[in-house]
């Protein structure tokens, strides 16, 4: 797993990464998007583990189910900011019922899934894409797994 | 790995998992949940496996054909044994999709993408632990 750190970043061609290695890589706005794309992404993996740990901690019946899912997050964050992971949330507000908490993680995985889902088109880079694909079929996993809590 | 490469890869991979899923249907008993799985997954991949030889005839390639047969790891008796010859399956498709995804772009990029998202939750449907990086940790 940690030889794939810093593939996506790669791709993207962020800061500290060869981008330039890359076969048939042009330096300019594609590579620029790809950044962009990288780094939403990042945060997005960011705001997620902040939500599931907050949610964790406000919830420990729920914790066997969550902490892997955070742990998921935490590698989608390794892998898109290998240079370091954007500043977590702070404050997260967890609702206190358990269904409500649920579902609310299930809106916000949701919401980042199809923020991915358009963002693995729109990456120029195919690594790049290859990694936001997987993080999308990652999250349906979760989006699985919480419905099977919410029946 | 260029885009026709990626597409006989992917078409391999449909292959063996048609087979593998008639490995599987062979297994179950009628009305379990391994028959209604395993009968819905194995039409899925006989849907894609047609798409992937209509696409490489669309690129003057030729569809590489499917194999007489597949070694199986290991015998394949229980519904145990099919679940796992079907997580076997998933996850060896995923990381063809994965390398789909790379290699195409536009409409073609989404389905890829959308075949490996229906992998993982159907290699979870088949008892798999959720993984961080369907298709992608994996190879």
């Amino acid at each position: 797993m940690l030889a794939l750190a810093g593939v996506a970043a790669a791709a993207a061609g962020l800061p500290g990464c060869a981008a330039s290695s890359r076969p048939g890589a042009a330096a300019g706005s594609d590579d620029t998007d790809d950044t962009l794309l990288a780094r939403a992404a990042a945060q997005s993996a960011g705001e997620l583990l902040a939500v599931y740990r907050a949610t964790a901690r406000r919830h420990p019946d729920l914790r066997p189910l969550l902490r892997p899912l955070a742990e998921h997050h935490a590698e989608h964050l390794a892998v898109l900011a290998p240079d370091g992971p954007p500043p977590l949330p702070r404050g997260t507000r967890v609702p206190r019922g358990r269904t409500s908490a649920l579902a609310a993680l299930r809106r916000r995985e949701r919401a980042a899934a199809r923020s991915r889902q358009a963002a693995v088109v729109d990456a120029s880079s195919g690594d790049l894409a290859r990694v936001l694909a997987a993080v999308v079929a990652c999250q349906a996993q979760h989006l699985v797994l919480l419905d099977g809590q919410l029946r | 790995m260029s885009l026709v490469e990626s597409l006989q890869d992917a078409l391999a991979g449909e292959h063996a998992a048609v087979y593998g899923y008639g490995v599987v249907g062979g297994v179950a008993d009628a009305t379990g949940s391994v028959a209604q799985l395993g009968l819905a997954a194995y039409e899925v991949h006989q849907r894609r496996r047609d798409r992937l030889e209509a696409r490489l005839r669309r690129l003057g390639a030729e569809p590489a054909p499917a194999e007489p047969g597949y070694a199986l790891t290991s015998p394949v008796v229980t519904d145990g044994d099919a679940r796992r010859l079907a997580r076997r399956i998933e996850d060896r498709c995923a990381v063809l999709y994965a390398a789909l995804v790379a290699a195409t772009t536009g409409p073609r990029r989404r389905e890829a993408a959308g075949w490996l998202t229906d992998a993982a939750t159907r290699s979870l449907a088949w008892g798999a632990p959720a993984t961080a990086l369907p298709g992608v940790g994996l190879s």
